[in-house]
Formats: structure tokens, C-alpha cells, sequence
């Protein structure tokens, strides 16, 4: 609505090498892309990390406080807290690309659509868009698990559907600069198909706010829905989701702290891990910004 | 534009917005005593000393005059209104059970004697009961307490009370009299059982005629009873106050105190989240709690606390889903059953100490429990319910897990609420089913949500609790009527039907009991629930207060307690 | 001007009825029923029935969104709680004062440290200081509020006993639920301050001013700081209306008696008139907010201007 231009058509045309090498200067992608990957890794080798079954039952060692064997502990259930954590990661991953990319997808069409086509279109996306962004998110979210019922599946719907107008508002705004241009208004001029000068004029011009725009939206769908899984509303029982396994150990806040402090630490690096990486790649691509 | 115009604009903004959310000039309720304004800086503390009070008009008896004084506070959720007709929320029924009074109450002993009534009379078909009432009581607003008031609180609660619990009790009763201004007589379309023990509840408290009137019917906040205390304050979402009501006489046999509570002040803090109402009961903000088992051991041998036990009365079960295949078939259900381990529930979840394993439909606080029954029970045995379910055609497969008959993967999912401790069973009952070889889902939902899909039997197990003080719980959960909505299980047994209706119409304490002990023996045969366990609550009470009495189930009643300066 | 604000204000109730009807919509599908849920555990069916009709969802689907219309807009009436049968409005503005105030010592206060974190980072550019605090915006915004709540609650409550655990009665009690609210946008402000100030002391203007030989701070306060303002007030708008419904797990644990938790126990509750209410009073901060923030940009930026 307001400042969209500052990202728009940003990005140069730089070869791979010259990129790698922004990469490398910018310390704060390099700490990104390392909790990142290390986010990623510990979802691929979660069956070589962890080394307990994470849905295993141990009744006999219950509660147990970090020691050599366990070394996050154990839950009201004897289960491993760490193996947990490390399985948790695959559902973050999964719930946190999900959703993103249905907000990404939802929020390119109708961007583009309305910044393209203009007009009525455009006027009607927009009211769209602003009772959308009017509705309270987490009240949407919590209707949306209330409708559908609590599943992971679910809730990265409810997360994508309310994610997708911020997408909507950053790519209209691109489009409707990028229209202005000599080379697209040619490609118009010459009788391109819409489609067409959207796919190949139009879209490349906005990956780089689309790309920094998602990593803070992941960070922000790993945060809500650990915040919904909190409350009951999220990945269903006995799924090793990092939200779920912090709300059962509220009620143990006196008495097995690690319950709760763990996987809260676990949720901070990676949606911190996400956030660096999108600075980082904001610093990258976003010339502007460079010094 | 100039700059005061614009300024103006957005002041005006402001206002619109603001303005949108005051309240609307419709005069709201005014017979509660007016709480100020909200003013969340400036009020006082919660748990300041005693606020001055109005002065009592009967000076009480100079004994008791060292024992009042106090406040105690106690945590609770959302209270939705003190309408007693309106509601079937719990915590409304602890606050408006102390502002109002019923015409009869349960004993210790389980009896049920005279509340407001000074004495009752049975007529020899059972369906006339002739109430003498007590003469000196007075309601909190001056006016008196008589039959009429009694007639009209019966009325009211049939025009108004689709919501509460009792309406079909009183929906029972043919015809209301009041030969004399002391004499109430009700003549019941057949004989009910269970008419003490509803009339009993706090939903059945007798109103004010005239605060109803002077409310214009809108006693959600303007509570006016003959009860212990009175509403003082609600600041809605956080605090309800009530204040003792000093010319209050009590006539019950089992407490010392024939006057006014000692207790000055009963707060109740609306605190949704447990942890934060451990932290609230550690930081001395509020003076009771029921503890979650994970706190029991540190608590109860704390000095500053006393601890209790109180049963509930209830039961949590496994249910089925009779009505969908397979479950509908017994043996399917039994099977299962098998599989249950109660002790390991009790012991993981509950640490040994906030639940009982029951046997029977009817718990050991519920009248109709009978030990002999335990001989019933489908008691766990996972060699049984394997042999059971291979007898049946569900074979073990490839991953270990059993197949439906027709081969395909036998998954049922149970469905539950979103409690921390349904949660937990649940998920101690999938590994339990595991053992078995049988892969159950869990389907945790919120309570709108499994009230609306139980009855259109989209389940196949179902784990939920019943709360209700009476044998007659049958009828309300497992009985053919109710099929479409409280039978959450769906199932319909003419035979269990005929016990039920018995049940209710059998006066005879020893036949009465008979009856039960048969529903309760079908019910474990057939299998449409599996009983898991009785809660117990383990509640602490800031050690400041002493007298604190407990009846039958262990409850606590504190019209005895004082507070020990 | 006036004729902007008056189109805005048009604008805004097309916005509003269809923020009304997709809450209606989506109520619909909400399996569950006031009836059902108000009949509760010991429901019969007879029961369920009455009460259904009582409220009148036994009537077609648009007769029911027509009532509440026509109640709306003849009445300014948002109709009865079904769970307390208090006017929607009464519930609404016995909680607002707190949602308010809550939000607006969270806002203050996201503001005044992330402003000042920002600058700190800006005028450090480059070095030790900048990245530090930089680093502490991030870590900021990567924590879950819900956890650092319980963690707070534990270390000042339980362990120190300097903070009250629960409710709203004092000053004491704004400090824990004000730092869980505000700690994620102070993060964001923090890091855009510190993004407008490097820009705005790249410019034209800013060099000038130093090249005159102005004090350094004189520069920064004088000069840059203005103008790198103008992104904070966007997002101050943004986040009031977000806020006033988006406390609910603040507000729940701290016990802090908000519209969010009135909002989201509406939901579970399927007491729509309460969910109408709530959701209209979030919608229409929101929109308000951006068109005070729209009016304030043109003021602080004058080379906006609205037709």
C-alpha cells in the first residue's frame, strides 16, 4: 500500500558467482543459513540423531531431568525429549513450507491478476484483500481448525489461507511499477499474451521481496502454529509437534521445567535461522540496502 | 486542510472507534450493587484486607463476633451468569450456590433433609410432595420468603430454563399449590426417584419474586437470594466478590454455626490457565486450588497448606460408537475393552493419587455402587483381546497392525476433548491398543465441536467424563431417548430401557438399588462403555483457615470455617 | 483531504459487511450450535430443540443474516450474548478498556525501545554495537510470546515474587502481559528504524547538514530522525488493530480480561452474536487505524498527497 516500490524490480541480473561471494560477506546469512540447514539436516537424519523412538512410552522413567541418557529429559510419558524435539523438526518444516507456499501460490495469482489487469479487478481483489487482512488472523485460524478439525494438514490451511494478502499487496504493488516499464509496455505493445508477459516480464521482477517476504512468513507460521498446538488446536497428540509438547509441560512449569524450555528454544532458533537467512538475502538482493 | 482541522479529524476517528464499543444506552441491569467503572489502574489489590462493609442490622451473637472477618479467594473460569435458570456452567453453579437457597439438601449421610423447608411430606402414590416451609427467612432484599415464591420460581424456570439441567424435572410436575403462605405442594405426572436430589442442586434455588421484578427478569448480575452470602461485585473476566450475609440463619444439623458465615468475604479470580493458578496459589493471590497430580506430593506437605480429597461425582469412560460398524457388535466392543489397562491410566496419568480405577457404570460416590459387581468387569487382558479379535477376523498384518475382515487397516479413532488429561489417557489408551495390535487415532477437539458430531455418530471410540449425583444417570446417558443427544454412545437397549424407567419411578430405596445393580451388570456385558476411572480431587486450602468441614464425597463445606487471624 | 477521508470511510463499509457476512459463513460451518452447546453435556434432544428455536437458528440460513441486519442496522443493536444473554455491546466495552490499555503500553513501548534500538544500531553502523543489537531484534522476533510469558511467570513471579501472577488491578500487573505483547514488534521496529535511518542519512540533506559542520546529534535528531519515523508510524497503525485481537494467548495466560479471550471463547462457545461483535470491533480498528496512519503519513511526508 505504502512503501511496496522499495522492493520492486530490485533485483539485478547478477551471475551466480557474484551472488555467492554477497553471500559470504554478509555474516548474518551465513549464521541463517547454518541454523537452517541445521534445522533441515536434523529433519533428514531425525531416525540416525534421535536415539530414542519419540512416540515411545517409558513409564518407568518419568519426568526425568536432563542427564548423559536424556539429555532434554523425559515428558509426563517417560518419552524422550530430545528424540522429540529432533522429530518435531520434520513436522516445522513441513507445516512452515506448506503453508507458505499456499500463500505464496494464492497470494501471486491474485497479486498479479489485480495488479495487471486493473480496474475492476484490481478494486474488487482489493475490498477482498482488506476483509481479509481486517479479520483478526488468529481468530480465522482457530474458526478455520474448528470447521476442518486439528490435523497438521489443517492447520498449514488455515495458516496459508490467512498468510496470502501480504504476498497479494507486495506483488500488486511490483506489477503495477513494473507495468510502467519501456520493456513490459512493448511486450504488451506487441500483443503478448497476458499470461505470458506475466510469466516472463513481470514475475521475475518480484521473486526477491516474494523470497524475503517468506522467510519471515515462515518464522511467522512456525510461531502461530506452535501458538495454536498450545492451545489444543494444532498438530493432534502424540505427534512430536514443538507447540504440543510445550503445552503439556505448562502444567509442569514447577516442577520439570524442561518440559517447556527446550522445545521453546528449539522454535527460537529456527524461526531465528529463517529470519537471518531472509536479512541476509534482503542485504543480497536488495542493492539498495548494500554499502 | 489547517492543521486544527485535521487534528480534529483524527480526534474524531478516535472517538468513532471508541465510541463504537461503550456500552448502549439501554439501561442495563441495575439491581446488582453498581461496580464502578472499570478502572484497571486505579483499583485496589486483590487480596488487600477486608473492605469496609455496611454495617450488619442484627448484631451477631458476641461468640462468633472474634471468628468473622477473612476473605477467601479461589480461582475459577469464566463464570457465564448468576441466572440459575440459564446455565448449566459450573463455575456459575459454585457462586450462585452460595446466594441461593433450595427447599431441601443432602446430609453427610446422603439423606436428603429440610433447606428452606421446614419438613416435607410424601403422599402414599408418590407423586404428591407437600413442603412445610420456614417462616423466618427473609431474602437479602427485605422481601420475604413464602410459597409463592416458590411457585414462582418453578414457573419462571419453565418459561426461561431450556438451558438448565432440571427443566425436565419440573416439566414432571402437574400442578403447583400454596393452600397456606407457608405450605407448597407439588403433584408430579408419575412417581420420579431422583426429585430430592435435583431439587437439591443449586439449579432448584428459590428466588426473590420481587428483585426478579425489580430486575425486570435480567438477574444475570443482580443476584438476590436467601443464601449464606450476597453479590457485592463482578469486574467481568476477572474478579466476582460476594459478601456475608449478616442476618443469615442456618438450620442444618451437621454445622456449629447457626448464624452467618464466618468467612467476611468469598472472591473468586477468574484464572483460565492452570499453571498460572499454581503461581497465582504460590504467590499467595488466591487461597485454594485443585492440584494436577505432577504437584500433589510437593503441596500437600507444604505447612502453609491443608490438604483434602474429594471424590467426583462421575466417572470418565471409553465409549463406543454402537451404532457404527463393527462396534455395534458386542464382541467388538469387548474385545477392546480387554485392552484397557486401568492401573497403568491411574498410575501414569494420575500418579496414583488424583483418580480411582472404577469397575462399574456407577462409581463409589454415586449411591447404586455395588463392590459385588466387579465380577463383571472386562477387566484388562491383552491375551484375551488379541485371541478375540483374531476369532473375529482381525488379523494381524504386515507392519504388526490388525486389518478389518476385509483386509483392510482396522484404524478407529477416538474421539475427545482438548483437556491436557483426555489427552494424556488418550494417548496412554493408543499405546495400550498398540499392544494389541490395533492402530487407534486420536481426534482431539473443542467441546462445541464433539457435542455436534457425537450424535450424528461420526466416531468410533469415544473418551469423555459424566458428572451427575444420582443412579438416574442412566437415563441421561445411556438411554434410548436420548440417542440424538446426551447418549454420546448411541446406544439403545430395550431391556437396560426398562431398568431405567424403573429406576426413576421406584421410590423403594432397596428395590431402587436392585434395579441399578441390573442396569449397571448389562451395561458392563454389553460393552458400549468401558468405565476407566473416578477423579479425585486433591484440593489445598491456605492453612489461615480452620473449621473447614467435608461431607460424604469429601466436598468441602465451609460454613463452619473461619479465617485464623 | 475531507473528500479522501469521506471516500475511505465509503470504502470501509463494503469492507465491513463482508467482514460481517464471512464471519456469518464461516459460523455456519463451524459444526456445533449455540443450542447444542448451551443444551451442553446432559442435552436431550428435546432440549437442543427448544433452544434452537429460542435463538432462531431454525430459520433458513439469509432469513438469520437478514435479522441480524436488520437488528444492526434499525437497532445499532449487536444482540444477546447466547451464553450470559447480556447485550453484545455491554460484553464488548466491559473488556475494551483493558484491550486498549494494554495495547496502547505495548505499543508505547515496542516503540520507544525499538525507535531507540534502531538508531543506537544506525549511527553504530558497521560495528560491534549495530550488530549486537541487530542480533537481539532477530532474536526478538523468534521467540514465542506464549513461552517467554510462562518463562517470565516462573523467573519474577515464582522465583523473585516481584511481579503479581494474575489479573488487572494494578500497574504491577501491566508489566509481564505489556512485554510479551510488545517484545515481537519492538523487534520489527527496531529493525526498521534502524533501515529508514540509514537511508535518510544517505541523503541529499543529511550530508548537507553535516557538511555545514552541525553537531552529529543535532543531524540525527534534527534531521534524520523525522523523516525516518515515517515507516514506525505505518506499522504502529498496523499492529493497534492487529493487537486488539491477537492478544488471546497473552491475555489467557496472564488472566487479563481483553476482548481476545472473550473473542476466541466466543468461538468455542459458538456464542456467534459475541463473535460478530468482536470481530466488527477488530475490523473497524483496523480500518481506522490505517486511515489515521494514512492522515499522519500525509502530514509527516508532504510530498503525499490524497485525491
Amino acid at each position: 500500500m505504502t512503501n511496496d516500490k522499495t522492493f520492486a524490480a530490485s533485483v539485478q541480473r547478477s551471475p551466480w558467482k557474484d551472488f555467492l561471494k554477497r553471500v559470504r560477506r554478509t555474516p548474518t546469512a551465513l549464521i541463517g543459513i547454518a541454523l537452517t540447514l541445521g534445522v533441515i539436516a536434523m529433519a533428514v537424519f531425525a531416525p540416525i540423531i534421535a536415539p530414542f523412538d519419540p512416540l515411545q512410552m517409558n513409564v518407568r522413567e518419568r519426568l526425568n531431568a536432563p542427564s548423559m541418557t536424556h539429555p532434554f529429559g523425559t515428558d509426563d510419558f517417560g518419552r524422550d525429549i530430545f528424540s522429540r524435539v529432533v522429530w518435531g523438526s520434520r513436522l516445522a518444516l513441513r507445516l512452515g513450507t506448506l503453508s507458505v507456499l499456499i500463500a505464496v501460490s494464492g497470494g501471486i495469482i491474485l497479486g498479479l491478476i489485480a495488479g495487471y489487469y486493473g480496474g475492476w479487478v484490481d478494486n474488487l481483489l482489493s475490498r477482498l484483500l482488506e476483509i481479509v487482512m481486517a479479520f483478526p488472523g488468529i481468530l480465522f485460524a482457530i474458526t478455520i481448525i474448528a470447521i476442518l478439525g486439528p490435523s497438521l494438514d489443517n492447520l498449514v490451511v488455515a495458516l496459508g489461507l490467512f498468510g496470502w494478502p501480504d504476498y497479494a499487496r507486495v506483488i500488486r504493488g511490483s506489477v503495477l511499477s513494473a507495468k510502467q516499464r519501456e520493456y513490459v509496455e512493448a511486450a504488451r505493445a506487441v500483443g503478448a499474451k497476458a499470461g505470458r508477459v506475466m510469466a516472463r516480464h513481470i514475475l521475475p521482477n518480484v521473486i526477491a521481496p516474494i523470497i524475503i517476504l517468506s522467510a519471515t512468513r515462515f518464522g511467522g507460521a512456525l510461531l502461530t502454529g506452535s501458538g495454536l498446538s498450545f492451545i489444543g488446536l494444532g498438530v493432534p497428540i502424540p505427534q512430536p509437534e514443538w507447540g504440543a509438547i510445550m503445552a503439556t509441560g505448562r502444567d509442569y512449569m514447577a516442577s520439570a521445567w524442561w518440559i517447556t524450555v527446550f522445545p521453546g528454544v528449539l522454535i527460537a532458533l529456527a524461526v531465528l535461522g529463517v529470519n537471518l537467512l531472509g536479512d541476509g538475502l534482503r542485504d543480497v538482493l536488495d542493492p539498495r540496502l548494500r554499502k | 486542510m489547517s492543521y486544527p482541522v485535521r487534528l480534529s479529524l483524527i480526534v474524531l476517528f478516535v472517538l468513532i472507534l471508541v465510541s463504537a464499543c461503550a456500552p448502549a444506552p439501554t439501561p442495563a441491569p441495575t439491581a446488582a450493587p453498581p461496580t464502578a467503572a472499570p478502572k484497571p489502574t486505579e483499583a485496589t489489590k486483590p487480596t488487600s484486607a477486608p473492605v469496609a462493609t455496611t454495617a450488619p442490622t442484627a448484631a451477631p451473637k458476641p461468640t462468633e463476633v472474634s471468628k468473622v472477618g477473612g476473605v477467601l479467594t479461589s480461582p475459577a473460569n469464566d463464570p457465564d451468569t448468576l441466572d440459575l435458570h440459564q446455565t448449566s456452567n459450573p463455575d456459575s453453579y459454585v457462586v450462585f450456590g452460595l446466594i441461593y437457597e433450595t427447599l431441601v439438601t443432602e446430609a453427610p449421610d446422603g439423606s436428603y433433609v429440610g433447606l428452606l423447608a421446614e419438613s416435607y411430606d410424601i403422599s402414599a402414590d408418590n407423586k404428591t410432595i407437600t413442603f412445610k416451609l420456614r417462616k423466618d427467612v427473609k431474602y437479602t432484599d427485605g422481601s420475604p420468603f413464602n410459597a409463592e415464591a416458590v411457585k414462582f420460581t418453578f414457573e419462571r424456570l419453565l418459561r426461561v430454563g431450556a438451558k438448565s439441567p432440571i427443566q425436565s424435572t419440573i416439566k414432571n410436575i402437574e400442578a403447583m399449590e400454596t393452600p397456606d403462605e407457608f405450605t407448597f405442594k407439588m403433584t408430579m405426572k408419575s412417581p420420579y426417584a431422583p426429585i430430592f436430589h435435583d431439587l437439591a442442586t443449586s439449579y432448584a434455588g428459590i428466588l426473590s419474586p420481587a428483585a426478579v421484578k425489580a430486575a425486570n427478569d435480567n438477574i444475570g448480575r443482580a443476584a438476590i437470594g436467601t443464601g449464606p452470602y450476597t453479590l457485592k461485585s463482578w469486574q467481568t473476566g476477572q474478579l466476582i466478590v460476594l459478601e456475608r450475609n449478616a442476618n443469615y440463619k442456618n438450620p442444618l444439623k451437621h454445622f456449629d454455626n447457626k448464624g452467618a458465615p464466618y468467612i467476611q468475604e468469598r472472591r473468586f479470580k477468574i484464572i483460565p490457565e492452570y499453571a498460572t493458578q499454581l503461581a497465582a496459589l504460590e504467590a499467595g493471590e488466591i487461597d485454594y486450588l485443585g492440584l494436577q497430580s505432577q504437584d500433589v506430593a510437593k503441596y500437600t506437605k507444604d505447612a502453609r497448606f491443608k490438604a483434602f480429597d474429594s471424590l467426583t461425582t462421575g466417572l470418565t469412560y471409553l465409549g463406543f460408537d454402537t451404532k457404527k460398524p463393527p462396534f455395534d457388535n458386542p464382541k467388538v466392543r469387548q474385545a477392546l475393552a480387554y485392552a484397557v489397562n486401568k492401573n497403568e491410566i491411574i498410575q501414569v496419568v494420575f500418579e496414583n493419587t488424583l483418580a480411582k480405577a472404577t469397575c462399574c457404570p456407577l462409581p463409589p460416590s454415586i449411591q447404586g455402587y455395588d463392590e459385588k459387581l466387579k465380577q463383571f468387569e472386562l477387566a484388562y487382558d491383552p491375551e484375551k483381546s488379541k485371541k478375540a479379535l483374531d476369532d473375529l477376523g482381525y488379523k494381524v498384518g504386515a507392519n504388526k497392525m490388525r486389518t478389518t475382515p476385509d483386509g483392510k487397516p482396522f484404524q478407529p479413532a477416538i474421539y475427545t476433548t482438548t483437556s491436557n488429561t483426555h489427552g494424556k489417557v488418550s494417548t496412554l489408551l493408543q499405546a495400550q491398543f498398540q499392544a494389541v495390535g490395533v492402530d487407534m487415532q486420536v481426534k482431539q477437539m473443542e467441546s462445541g465441536a464433539l457435542l455436534a458430531l457425537t450424535p450424528k455418530a461420526e466416531h468410533d471410540l469415544y473418551l469423555n467424563g459424566y458428572s451427575w449425583n444420582e443412579p438416574d444417570m442412566f437415563s441421561l446417558f445411556l438411554s434410548c431417548e436420548r440417542v440424538q443427544a446426551s447418549n454420546r454412545v448411541l446406544y439403545c437397549n430395550q431391556d437396560l430401557e426398562k431398568l431405567i424407567v424403573a429406576g426413576r419411578t421406584t421410590l423403594d430405596q432397596t428395590k431402587r438399588m436392585q434395579i441399578y445393580a441390573d442396569a449397571q451388570k448389562i451395561t458392563m456385558q454389553e460393552a458400549p462403555w468401558q468405565p476407566l476411572y473416578m477423579t479425585v480431587s486433591k484440593i489445598v486450602v491456605s492453612a489461615k483457615f480452620q473449621g473447614i468441614k467435608t461431607d460424604r464425597t469429601g466436598g468441602l463445606l465451609w460454613h463452619d470455617a473461619y479465617f485464623a487471624k | 483531504m475531507t473528500r479522501y477521508i469521506i471516500q475511505r470511510l465509503l470504502l470501509a463499509i463494503p469492507v465491513l459487511f463482508g467482514v460481517s457476512f464471512g464471519v456469518f459463513l464461516m459460523a455456519q460451518l463451524v459444526p456445533g450450535d449455540p443450542a447444542t452447546v448451551l443444551a451442553g453435556d446432559t442435552a436431550s434432544p428435546q432440549m437442543i430443540a427448544a433452544l434452537r428455536q429460542e435463538l432462531g437458528l431454525d430459520q433458513p440460513i439469509p432469513v438469520q443474516y437478514l435479522r441480524f441486519l436488520e437488528r444492526l442496522i434499525l437497532h445499532g443493536s449487536l444482540g444477546n450474548s447466547t451464553r450470559t444473554h447480556r447485550e453484545v455491546l455491554v460484553e464488548i466495552a466491559d473488556r475494551f478498556p483493558y484491550t486498549l490499555l494494554l495495547t496502547l503500553s505495548a505499543v508505547i513501548l515496542s516503540t520507544v525501545v525499538g525507535v531507540l534500538m534502531g538508531i543506537f544500531a544506525a549511527i553504530n553502523h558497521g560495528r560491534a554495537g549495530d550488530f549486537v543489537t541487530m542480533m537481539l531484534a532477530v532474536i526478538g522476533l523468534s521467540v514465542p510470546s506464549f513461552w517467554l510469558a510462562l518463562l517470565m511467570i516462573m523467573l519474577f513471579a515464582l522465583n523473585l515474587h516481584w511481579l503479581p501472577v494474575t489479573g488487572a488491578a494494578s500497574w504491577q500487573n501491566l508489566i509481564m502481559p505489556t512485554i510479551t505483547l510488545g517484545l515481537h514488534s519492538a523487534s520489527v521496529k527496531a529493525r526498521v528504524a534502524r533501515a529508514s535511518m540509514l537511508e535518510v542519512m544517505g541523503q541529499e540533506y543529511v550530508r548537507t547538514a553535516r557538511a555545514k559542520g552541525l553537531r552529529e546529534q543535532t543531524v540525527i535528531v534534527g534531521h534524520a530522525l523525522k523523516n525516518a519515523l515515517i515507516p514506525i508510524v505505518t506499522l504502529i497503525g498496523l499492529q493497534f488493530g492487529g493487537l486488539l485481537g491477537g492478544a488471546f494467548i497473552t491475555e489467557t495466560i496472564f488472566g487479563w480480561p481483553g476482548v481476545g479471550r472473550l473473542a476466541v471463547q466466543s468461538i468455542f462457545n459458538r456464542d456467534f452474536p459475541v463473535i460478530q461483535g468482536t470481530v466488527l470491533l477488530v475490523a473497524v480498528a483496523y480500518l481506522a487505524s490505517n486511515l489515521i496512519v494514512d492522515i499522519v503519513y500525509g502530514w509527516l511526508d508532504p510530498r503525499i498527497r490524497y485525491n
